[in-house]
């Protein structure tokens, strides 16, 4: 069991003001996508799009839709592992990214899918395992075999030269031929880093948790429920928010956490309290710009491209992201 | 004489656009930003295109040589992004026009598959399409976990089962099936909302969709099919079919077997519109477009390099190994795109493999001249095949080359009464049963 580090300063003691995430409501499409706007215009730090109950759509595409006219807010795609695999993943979070000039997120739940997935080859698949021991290091797999994709192309790779008639220098793009327990994937991904390297990557924290799951030792931010597991939760990551669901939101209490995850707000005027009065007092007026992962005060290395191959080149992991900035 | 209107669409995708042309701006290294195709498409709307048609692949070619090189020299297939995500972003920065895009049935579910489509079927107020590919590269399978595809008939064989799956599962939801009635206190009514329950050899799915299908019921079916097995599953499913074939006669030919083979199964042939894919150039005067297409062809090493990677990519067929001063080994096959291998074997005639891919151009039949020449060009074409569109190509896409199209060819073709000037109803669909 982690041991609890001394409780950081409240956030307004620091002067530095709370992160807010908020978790969208599912149901209408053109609602959601309303919503969404009207977040972005209030300078909210990032929405979380719902993936998984009856009747909601395929987040991935709920975001590309929004992006255009919510053209600062992060987007945070509610996406399962189970339901495609790493190599569709690593792409449409790699799409979303570079159209949202990084602004991409995953919040990844790898519970016991209720989908079933199943085909007639031979593949190992996610559908009747039960088994959360055996899931958990599939997910672990699944998400190396994304890195090694995401890793693939480095930073520099392209380069345009019209003299040269060169689009792409070839040297820069590696085959990770990646082969795990689960899952294998040749690669290289079909496009260049995203702006953010990578998509930020968010994950629960169940209540209480003493053990260490793949996806609390993955993630980049992680969401807790209680105020008492934010050091626990801290211990494993940068940057922790507290969830406030319903009408806990119209009253955000203090917090050693970094900021809020807002969910569960449906009601048409506990959801006008919130965005028109309780906002306005955390956020900064003119509302955070930039990639999400800088909002989200996340260390810039951990989007650093890494060699996908036991030989890196020398120096190659000093060069930054930029090519799609 | 001029022939019945006839439609445009544009075959296109999330590649990288020209990026030699003195006229590329910024978009060489931004164009992942999004911002380039979706000025691409509004100026299409404006233009009163029906569609545009993104087509996808799935890996980073590197058969040819055994080397990446070539094609990343040149990124035709590589890198691209996902047509899908770009399809929700493009449809919500449109209000009228189509947006049609690829996926592959042979790695998707068929559950996740009819999510996505529905998804932005719902987004877009009914105005997406599937392009249904089963894919042709091994090199892709390897991104799924598998060594190999399944051979090309069996690939049909689960393409079909994939799509009677997905048309279920799209069906899952019966009409009025969301009430949203605050008196009662129900948001859908559960006796609408059937599971599936398919089982087929190849694909299992229980369903019920987890979210309706949209705007007519489903989104719109586009499918590229050119074998007879192909012809034959464009023909039962297909509401817009692209095709390539060898020039009117070929194009007349095609078309008139596809809605032959359409109503042996029973279905109205005017439901289903076949768009020619060429490529015209234009230019301000004839002699200008004639300059243009010299030049084009003048560029023997440069077009013999991309039909290479365009054979290492949808055939994985390496001709490295073969003497580039003789024609084509009659041992060479392919699993991948079978008719078209069999198509450029003819149209190569004889020739040797440099002479015969520097000059060759994906086109049903070549176009030169000037707008309103094109215009004309397009008018007669017509009024030999009868119907229904062209699939403008144009790879890779310059802003220039499309404000050709958009601003030069489609006016004038308006001009003649050949083109819509407006878009009469909501729907993709809708639009394409406007007239036949």
């Amino acid at each position: 069991m982690p041991t609890a580090d001394p409780a950081p300063p409240l956030a307004a003691e620091t002067g530095t003001q709370p992160l807010v995430l908020w978790s969208v409501e599912g149901g209408d499409l053109r609602r959601q996508l309303a919503s969404i706007a009207e977040l972005d215009a209030v300078g909210v730090d990032a929405v979380v799009l719902p993936g998984g109950s009856l009747a909601t759509a395929d987040p991935i595409l709920i975001a590309g839709a929004a992006s255009r006219r919510a053209p600062r807010v992060g987007l945070i795609a509610s996406l399962s592992p189970w339901l495609q695999p790493p190599f569709h993943t690593a792409r449409v979070l790699g799409t979303l990214d570079a159209l949202t000039r990084g602004r991409a997120g995953w919040l990844v739940d790898p519970a016991p899918t209720k989908f079933s997935a199943t085909d007639d080859t031979d593949r190992w698949t996610a559908s009747g395992v039960s088994d959360l021991a055996e899931l958990d290091r599939a997910f672990a797999d699944y998400l190396a075999a994304a890195a090694a994709l995401w890793n693939s192309w480095q930073p520099g790779a392209l380069v345009a030269d019209v003299g040269g008639g060169q689009y792409v220098d070839p040297a820069k793009v590696q085959v990770p031929h990646y082969r795990g327990e689960f899952f294998s994937v040749r690669g290289p991904l079909n496009m260049p880093r995203s702006p953010q390297g990578r998509p930020v990557i968010l994950a629960r924290w169940p209540i209480g948790a003493v053990v260490n799951d793949t996806a609390s030792s993955h993630a980049d931010v992680l969401i807790v429920s209680q105020q008492a597991d934010v050091s626990a939760a801290r211990n494993q990551t940068a940057t922790v928010l507290l969830e406030l669901h319903g009408t806990a939101a119209g009253a955000p209490p203090a917090t050693t956490a970094d900021g809020y995850l807002i969910s569960g707000v449906s009601d048409p005027a506990l959801y006008g309290h919130v965005v028109h009065t309780v906002l306005p007092g955390l956020l900064p007026p003119t509302g955070r710009r930039g990639l999400l992962r800088e909002r989200l005060r996340l260390p810039a290395d951990a989007f650093d491209w890494t060699a996908p191959n036991p030989n890196p080149t020398p120096n190659a992991t000093s060069a930054t992201t930029k090519d799609l900035e | 004489m001029t022939a019945d209107p006839f439609r445009l669409g544009w075959f296109g995708n999330l590649t990288a656009p020209e990026w030699k042309t003195p006229y590329r701006g910024n978009d060489p290294l931004t164009w992942f930003n999004g911002d380039f195709h979706v000025d691409m498409v509004r100026n299409l709307e404006r233009a009163g295109f029906d569609f545009i048609m993104l087509e996808d692949s799935l890996m980073v070619p590197d058969i040819y040589q055994g080397s990446a090189e070539i094609e990343l020299k040149h990124a035709r297939y590589a890198p691209k992004m996902d047509p899908v995500v770009a399809a929700a972003m493009l449809a919500r920065a449109t209000k009228h026009i189509g947006i049609i895009a690829t996926a592959s049935s042979t790695f998707y579910h068929p559950y996740q598959l009819a999510r996505q489509f529905a998804t932005i079927n719902n987004l877009s107020g009914g105005r997406v399409g599937w392009n249904v590919v089963t894919s042709s590269e091994d090199r892709a399978a390897q991104n799924f976990g598998l060594e190999k595809l399944p051979e090309h008939d069996l690939r049909y064989d689960m393409a079909e089962e994939f799509m009677e799956a997905v048309k279920g599962l799209w069906g899952s939801w019966g009409e009025g099936a969301i009430l949203a009635d605050a008196e009662s206190g129900y948001y859908a009514d559960y006796e609408k909302v059937q599971p599936v329950h398919y089982e087929g050899e190849y694909y299992k799915t229980r369903g019920p969709l987890n979210i309706p299908a949209g705007p007519n019921g489903r989104p719109v079916i586009c499918q590229a099919g050119g074998s007879p097995r192909g012809r034959d599953f464009a023909a039962r499913h297909a509401d817009v079919i692209l095709a390539i074939p060898n020039g009117a006669a070929g194009a007349k030919e095609y078309r008139d077997d596809i809605r032959r083979r359409a109503a042996l199964i029973g279905r109205n042939p005017d439901e289903i519109k076949v768009f020619s894919v060429v490529y015209p150039i234009v230019g301000e005067t004839a002699r200008d477009a004639e300059e243009k297409n010299a030049a084009w062809y003048a560029r023997k090493q440069h077009n013999f390099e991309v039909q290479m990677t365009h054979f290492a990519a949808t055939m994985e067929i390496d001709f490295s190994p073969y003497d580039p001063d003789l024609p084509i080994p009659d041992e060479v096959s392919t699993n991948g795109h079978q008719s078209t291998l069999e198509i450029w074997r003819k149209q190569l005639a004889g020739k040797t493999i440099r002479e015969g891919f520097s000059g060759m151009r994906v086109q049903t039949t070549e176009m030169v001249g000037t707008p309103d020449g094109i215009a004309a060009q397009m008018d007669e074409f017509m009024q030999e095949v009868g119907g229904d569109g062209f699939l403008i190509y144009g790879q890779p896409i310059s802003r220039q080359y499309v404000a050709e199209m958009t601003d030069g060819v489609a006016p004038a073709l308006q001009r003649r009464g050949l083109l819509r000037t407006g878009y009469a109803h909501d729907t993709l669909l809708g639009n394409l049963n406007s007239f036949n």
